[in-house]
């Protein structure tokens, strides 16, 4: 228990540092920018610039030293102060937490999704390995690994909306309406609007879980304590429980916590072609309008995301394998 | 305060009631002051006052600015004027300080009798000349008056003008108007106020007007009358003689040298004639005649155009026919060439780089020959081992189906980059704009008509570089890093870690997105560093689990033992040993650049200088051609990548399956 929570400790230090170091880069990379970073974190608009980019000279710090600057900066992070979007004109965090609450809903449904799915066939191929389902299964596996992601959603968008006319074809919901009172209507015409982005996301997604789980699997299904299993006279339905699957579930972990990153870039396209506006359509559309304060954020929470993510992971992965040894 | 606020008002009116209009006005300076002091008194005393108990105050203060000053009037100087001509009385420098003026009436005797006008300007003619006395009278808005005088001079003119023909003698064909102009006439005195041209060709027939335009029907001679009348009615006349002669003469046609035209295929050349001259200077047809794909075509108008799509010197007959249906003919030549290629343009580098390469090559192989027979037996069995290894690897691999398909996949793929890049020219821009698939465009057009198949051939090009060039990038910073931070360990491998933990935390969209950003300009280059550096982490990650196994190892710490230096350790012991591991995930790093790419072109922060799949896929959703119709716009440059993508992943698990054998019980 002790070296457990030594393990602890010493991940946790380490994201710590890691959320430290994004906030480095982050701080450095919009001031290595060609050009005045204060010019950079005004608006364009002759309207408002002058005393927006006094304010920002002095909200910024440029007259002090780096080191002054970056400790001014660091502080603002942490008390939450953000700054202030220039295409909404409000907080960054106001207009993200709308943006990330959709971004979120489509993320956890697809994700649980995606593991349901991608377990049962990564096991289903396994146990039929070098038979024509594990071929098809890893071939298709392979073939969704390997799509851009945006285009799938695209070609679902041509079939399911181009051709049939079955489904919205973007937004989060049908525009000008707002979930707020929540009824039984919006509701459904929420699910409908999640459907392709969900269906997108979960497919693209599906084939490295499939992939990871089924390779795994293959390699425990060959190991000696498999076949002592079996010669015990486990069937294969009880060997599959009690012997392999604890031991595949292991990388998996590791996967998700790797893959966060993958997941959220995916996330991003997905947003784009259908959008939906969460937070990948925000950061698009930040870019496309130089809203920098607000692509500073989402950099900010997007890095912090997968830290959290892969501390998560690394203490279930702790509490799963006992014999695990950290470096 | 409504006291006081009445007495003022009262005082007003009692004013104007004892004295009578006229009298009151004349002591505005003393009463009406008065009046207005008070009433601003009032007013100040209820603004500042309570506003709701005085309400109705309000409405009272108005009528307490009674106006009693009379206004200014002003008739303006005195003036001169020639008779017969409209003459403006102006009245607008008279004013009223106070209510404004609300009435200029201006009376005069004229022919004996008292003329009334009214308005601030009113106009009247004089025809008798004489000195005539004009009296203003000014009211404004509360009744007060003012008067005004001022003296009109109306002068008589008695002189004649003289009439003027801008040309006593015109040429001109029949049926065409030609410009009759007399602005040249005058009048020393006074103005001429009439102009008339008479035309006798057809019974007699009058034109009114400085300048007018008249056509003759007919040939022949005519003389035409120019009657000028001034403002004394005196008059004057000229003559203008007129020849009207049939045209004969064809329209002159422009130089061949300026007709000629060289274009491209699939350009749309434009056809000029606007530089065809002509002496009645109408032109009526223009015609251009040619033979385009085996059939005669005529299209007509002055300056109009044709899309040629296939290469060749036509020869372009142009005509022109004058009013009068004299006619004019040339020929000239519009040479269409193909679209020169990537081998077109640069052939001479290419034939001088392959000459470079043959002799570098040739050399190589003379040394190797010479260097070869100087081997000794120990040093060609290590070479003939590694050449069997080589083969037995190479082996292995083809013999794996995901190896094989990798490979013919990726050898289509090459080829076509290597066809598209030397051989196949740009494709040209057509009038069919995101047009369906069809023989001619097997995988219809796009927004501005380029073929969409060619478009996709040619993406095949950028997207390998810069899957290679990126992987390059990544794998030689991922090693290095990986190297470095395996072999020193302790503390220096603990900061390196904690930085591959930002790269590998951040999401690698975001960070590309931000850099892409950052950095402005897309092209080719940028994109590839941008993809580059953002791919190293986990092959840093990968190769630094390897050094940390391979450090530990007997051979390493026999080389220490016998004091090999640490440079020579990690060439000759780990790298190499290194080298498999990486090898399969360099060939999936190119896959997954290739991706990286696209997404990065769809988001359009692609590179702008090159074709690549990610740049007609952003061009196929900008246009909505998943909604539109022309589907395979949006399929086919996506698929290609899927296949590519594929292709490289089938190698990659091959080649892991083959480099790493603990895999091969599979």
């Amino acid at each position: 228990m002790a070296s457990f929570r030594r393990v602890l400790g010493k991940r946790i230090i380490n994201a710590f540092v890691t959320i430290i170091m994004i906030m480095i880069l982050n701080f450095a990379l919009f001031r290595i920018m060609p050009g005045d970073p204060a010019a950079l974190m005004t608006p364009r608009d002759p309207r408002v610039s002058e005393a927006v980019y006094w304010r920002n000279v002095e909200k910024m710090g440029l007259n002090d030293s780096l080191e002054m600057q970056f400790l001014k900066y660091f502080i603002e992070t942490f008390s939450g102060d953000w700054g202030t979007s220039y295409i909404y004109e409000k907080p960054v965090v106001d207009v993200m937490g709308n943006a990330l609450a959709w971004t979120m809903l489509l993320l956890t449904t697809s994700t649980a999704l995606t593991f349901m799915i991608g377990v049962a066939l990564g096991k289903w191929a396994a146990r039929k390995r070098g038979q024509t389902t594990d071929v098809a299964i890893t071939g298709f596996g392979l073939f969704f690994y390997g799509m851009p992601i945006f285009w799938f959603g695209i070609v679902l968008l041509v079939i399911f909306v181009g051709v049939f006319h079955l489904l919205p074809s973007g937004g989060y919901m049908t525009s000008g309406t707002s979930p707020f009172p929540i009824t039984l209507g919006k509701i459904g015409d929420i699910l409908a609007h999640m459907i392709l982005p969900v269906t997108t996301l979960t497919i693209g997604s599906v084939a490295g879980v499939v992939l990871i789980m089924r390779n795994t699997l293959v390699d425990i299904l060959t190991e000696e304590y498999i076949v002592t299993a079996y010669a015990k006279g486990l069937t294969e339905a009880q060997v599959m429980k009690k012997h392999a699957s604890p031991n595949a579930n292991l990388p998996l972990v590791t996967m998700i916590a790797m893959d966060t990153a993958f997941i959220l870039g995916g996330a991003f396209q997905i947003e784009v072609v259908f959008s939906y506006k969460g937070v990948g359509w925000t950061t698009i559309d930040a870019i496309s309008k130089e809203d920098f304060p607000l692509l500073q954020f989402i950099f900010f929470i997007g890095g912090v995301a997968v830290v959290i993510a892969n501390l998560l992971a690394d203490l279930i992965l702790v509490k799963l394998d006992p014999r695990v040894s950290i470096t | 305060m409504m006291t006081l606020n009445e007495v003022s008002h009262v005082m007003g009116l009692k004013a104007i009631a004892i004295l009578g209009p006229t009298k009151a006005s004349k002591m505005a300076g003393s009463v009406g002051l008065v009046a207005i002091i008070c009433a601003l008194l009032v007013l100040s005393s209820v603004t500042v006052g309570d506003g709701r108990e005085t309400g109705p105050a309000n409405h009272v203060n108005v009528t307490a600015l009674q106006d009693t000053t009379p206004p200014n009037a002003n008739a303006g100087p005195d003036k001169s004027v020639w008779q017969n001509l409209q003459f403006t009385f102006d009245g607008s420098l008279s004013n009223d300080t106070e209510s404004g003026i609300a009435s200029y009436v201006w009376t005069f005797v004229y022919d004996n009798a008292t003329v009334t006008l009214v308005g601030e300007y009113a106009q009247f003619t004089f025809a008798i000349p004489g000195i005539y006395t004009v009296t203003l009278n000014v009211t404004d808005n509360d009744g007060n008056w003012a008067t005004d005088t001022m003296r009109l001079t109306v002068m008589a003119d008695t002189s004649r003008p003289f009439a003027v023909s801008s040309a006593p003698i015109k040429n001109g064909f029949p049926g065409l108007p030609i410009e009759f102009n007399a602005s040249l006439s005058f009048d020393s005195t006074g103005q001429i106020i009439n102009y008339s041209w008479s035309f006798n060709d057809n019974g007699p027939h009058v034109l009114y007007g400085k300048v007018a335009y008249y056509s003759f029907s007919q040939i022949g001679n005519y003389t035409v009358v120019l009657n000028v009348t001034d403002t004394g009615l005196n008059w004057n006349r000229t003559t203008i003689k007129v020849y009207i002669r049939a045209d004969t003469e064809k329209p002159k046609m422009p130089k061949m040298s300026v007709l000629n035209k060289t274009a491209y295929v699939g350009s749309r050349v434009v056809l000029n004639g606007n530089p065809t001259t002509d002496n009645s200077k109408v032109i009526v047809n223009y015609t251009w005649s040619f033979v385009y794909n085996g059939s005669e075509v005529q299209i007509y108008g002055a300056i109009t155009g044709w899309w040629f799509n296939k290469s060749g010197d036509y020869v372009i007959t142009f005509s022109a026919t004058d009013y009068y249906g004299n006619s004019n003919t040339t020929t000239f030549h519009v040479k269409i060439k193909r679209i020169p290629t990537f081998l077109d343009k640069n052939w001479p580098w290419l034939t001088f780089a392959l000459i470079i390469i043959g002799f570098i090559g040739y050399e190589s192989v003379t040394k190797y020959k010479r260097d070869h027979t100087l081997l000794t037996k120990t040093d060609r069995d290590k070479l003939s081992l590694e050449i069997q290894r080589l083969r037995k690897i190479m082996r292995l691999f083809m013999a794996t189906r995901m190896g094989k398909a990798g490979m013919i996949i990726i050898m289509v793929f090459v080829a076509i980059a290597l066809y598209a890049t030397l051989l196949l020219p740009p494709t040209a821009v057509s009038p069919q704009v995101l047009a369906r698939e069809s023989w001619q465009h097997p995988f219809g057009t796009d927004q501005i008509g380029r073929d969409v198949l060619i478009r996709t051939l040619h993406g095949s090009v950028a997207s390998l570089i810069i899957g290679f060039v990126a992987m390059a990038i990544s794998m030689i910073i991922g090693t290095v890093y990986g190297l470095a931070s395996g072999y020193w360990g302790g503390w220096r491998d603990e900061v390196l870690m904690r930085i591959n933990d930002v790269f590998l935390s951040i999401p690698w969209l975001v960070l590309m997105i931000v850099i892409a950003a950052i950095w402005g300009s897309q092209d080719l280059f940028s994109v590839i560093v941008v993809i580059g550096v953002t791919g190293w982490s986990t092959t840093a990650r990968i190769v630094r689990a390897q050094v940390l196994s391979l450090k530990e190892r007997m051979f390493v710490e026999r080389a220490k033992a016998i004091g090999s230096g640490e440079w020579h350790i990690i060439r000759t012991h780990i790298l190499p040993n290194v080298v498999p591991l990486i090898f399969a995930n360099a060939i999936l790093t190119i896959a997954i650049s290739i991706l990286s790419e696209s997404t990065l072109s769809f988001l359009g922060l692609g590179p702008q200088d090159v074709e690549t799949w990610g740049r007609v896929l952003e061009d196929a959703y900008a246009q909505s051609a998943a909604l539109a119709g022309p589907y395979l716009f949006i399929i086919m440059p996506g698929l290609c990548i899927v296949i590519v993508v594929l292709g490289f992943t089938f190698i990659g698990y091959a080649m892991d399956e083959v480099l790493n054998p603990k895999l091969r019980k599979r």
